[in-house]
């Protein structure tokens, strides 16, 4: 990368200066992104193996706006999409019970139902309210719709652009890929005291692996060839962007468990691959032999990191300038027999491991960059994914104003 | 001391399930980091020596059924050996060093 003029650098539009310390520690700056944001954007709450079934249904916080929603499998396959209100007295109509199989929604209170299309069926004693009527008194709805098996939803019912038009920049790589045939194995939830931004730096170059998994991966990512953990390449869109990220060192000796993995099948997860024959073009578009996986960040929480066999994604949820919900779900291929069950074991348990040492760095980078000892943030080519968010950030809510 | 049963061909790791046969994710997490190092070791080693006859077994088991009692088992103490393999191999160590706290990370799954 470093050999081309700097004009052709991939994001030179961007400029090369410090990225400034005020979007990730001031209060005024979170709360315009809560408002000017998180509250007019498309976001990620849930994939489609959670509720396959008419009548199945699943309640999804969102962190950053204090609602839960609740995703319904509607009887004609749809999925809907509703804030957990009952618009009686404000009581939630889903409690205590996270997923399940119904019919419709009773709320607790006194009794209101709501079918699964969130239309007001039944009202106790409804003689007694006067100048009312129920059909408009339906939980209140959300835009919700699916790509790749995720479900998406947009705060109101009305978005200003569908969800195949927001995500048709990224689709064009991703879509027909390895995400559809995976299912999720895994799941792990942290409070960080860290922004939201900060903290999904963290997760989006190659840079660190030499360094912060000097223990874990870098014995099968580093290489001599790529000592540095370079990536292979960058997409910057208007809002998303993608990463290819390299792994597979020649050199590394097999542990003792990956030689099992590789007789009994648990994924390719830091061996790198050859087998990308099966990808869309815009997976590893450089078909680098070395590829690992391509981080595919879909603006502006939701991060998916996608290889030939597994996935894994990460929702980011602020909740203040310097606190963030973060939730990992894990998704690897339907295993075959209980051997490959138990070898699909290691790559999770594995993963889990590495990104406790991700996250241990993020609280310090917080409270130092709370400190104000630092002028702006340098960062290099590897990172220009970094510059390319906190830049749409700002011209979103420049734009907002 | 309860008493958990493996499929006869694998009774010689009987002494190790009250520890280590347990369900999933978290329960394993949490043995790992409740067990000194010499004891993971000792418990990896065990493993490591009946691994490939413990898989080759369960190949034959399809993923579409409920398990007896007695494959769960064994099923579990393969996972088991998964979640202390990176302790044993990587980190020398039962808890991952320099990471952010385990009582802090949630395993929900």
């Amino acid at each position: 990368m470093s050999a081309l003029p700097k004009t052709d650098l991939p994001g030179a539009d961007l400029g090369f200066g410090l990225v400034p310390i005020e979007p990730c520690v001031s209060p005024d700056y979170f709360v315009s992104e809560r408002e000017n944001l998180f509250r007019r954007v498309w976001m990620n709450l849930g994939h489609e193996s959670e509720i396959p079934e008419p009548g199945d249904y699943v309640v999804k916080p969102i962190p950053t706006l204090g609602v839960e929603i609740l995703l319904v499998r509607r009887n004609d396959l749809s999925c809907g999409a509703y804030y957990n209100v009952c618009m009686h007295r404000g009581n939630k109509v889903v409690r205590d019970e996270a997923h399940g199989n119904c019919s419709g929604f009773s709320c607790g209170f006194h009794g209101w139902r709501y079918d699964l299309c969130g239309h007001l069926v039944d009202v106790p004693d409804e003689e007694q309210f006067i100048e009312f009527d129920k059909k408009n008194f339906g939980l209140r709805r959300l835009a919700v719709d699916t790509w790749e098996n995720f479900i998406f939803v947009f705060p109101t019912p009305d978005p200003p652009l569908q969800l195949r038009a927001w995500l048709a920049e990224i689709d064009v790589d991703i879509a027909g890929g390895p995400l559809k045939g995976l299912i999720p194995t895994g799941r792990f939830r942290a409070q960080v005291e860290v922004n939201w931004k900060v903290f999904s730096d963290a997760f989006c170059e190659g840079y660190h692996v030499g360094y912060i998994h000097k223990r874990s991966l870098a014995g099968s990512f580093i290489s001599e060839s790529n000592p540095h953990c370079h990536i292979s390449g960058v997409r910057l869109y208007r809002h998303h962007s993608i990463v290819s990220i390299l792994g597979g060192n020649p050199k590394h000796t097999p542990s003792a468990t990956e030689l099992l993995i590789g007789k009994f099948g648990g994924g390719s997860y830091g061996s790198g691959t050859t087998k990308f024959d099966h990808l869309p073009e815009g997976l590893n578009p450089e078909r680098d032999p070395n590829w690992n996986f391509d981080i595919v960040n879909v603006f502006p929480n939701f991060a998916i990191h996608v290889g030939a066999d597994f996935a894994y994604s990460y929702n980011f949820w602020p909740v203040a300038a310097d606190r963030t919900v973060w939730d990992v779900t894990i998704y690897q291929t339907p295993p075959r027999n209980q051997s490959e069950a138990v070898a699909l074991n290691y790559m999770r348990v594995l993963l889990r491991d590495s990104l406790r040492e991700d996250v241990n760095t993020t609280e310090a980078s917080q409270q130092n960059l709370n400190a104000g000892i630092m002028q702006g943030i340098p960062l290099s080519q590897q990172e220009v994914v970094l510059r390319h968010r906190y830049k749409v950030v700002e011209r979103w809510l420049a734009e907002a104003k | 001391m309860k008493t958990v049963g493996l499929p006869s061909e694998f009774s010689d790791l009987s002494d190790l399930t009250n520890d280590w046969a347990l369900d999933g994710m978290a329960a394993l997490n949490k043995a790992r980091l409740q067990h000194s190092m010499k004891e993971i070791d000792f418990f990896y080693q065990r493993m490591l020596e009946r691994m490939d006859a413990i898989m080759a077994y369960l190949q034959n088991l399809p993923t579409n059924i409920t398990l007896s009692p007695t494959d769960r088992n064994l099923y579990n103490l393969a996972c088991a050996y998964m979640e202390v393999a990176p302790a044993v191999e990587l980190f020398r160590d039962p808890d991952v060093p320099d990471g952010f706290p385990a009582e802090r990370f949630m395993i929900l799954k």
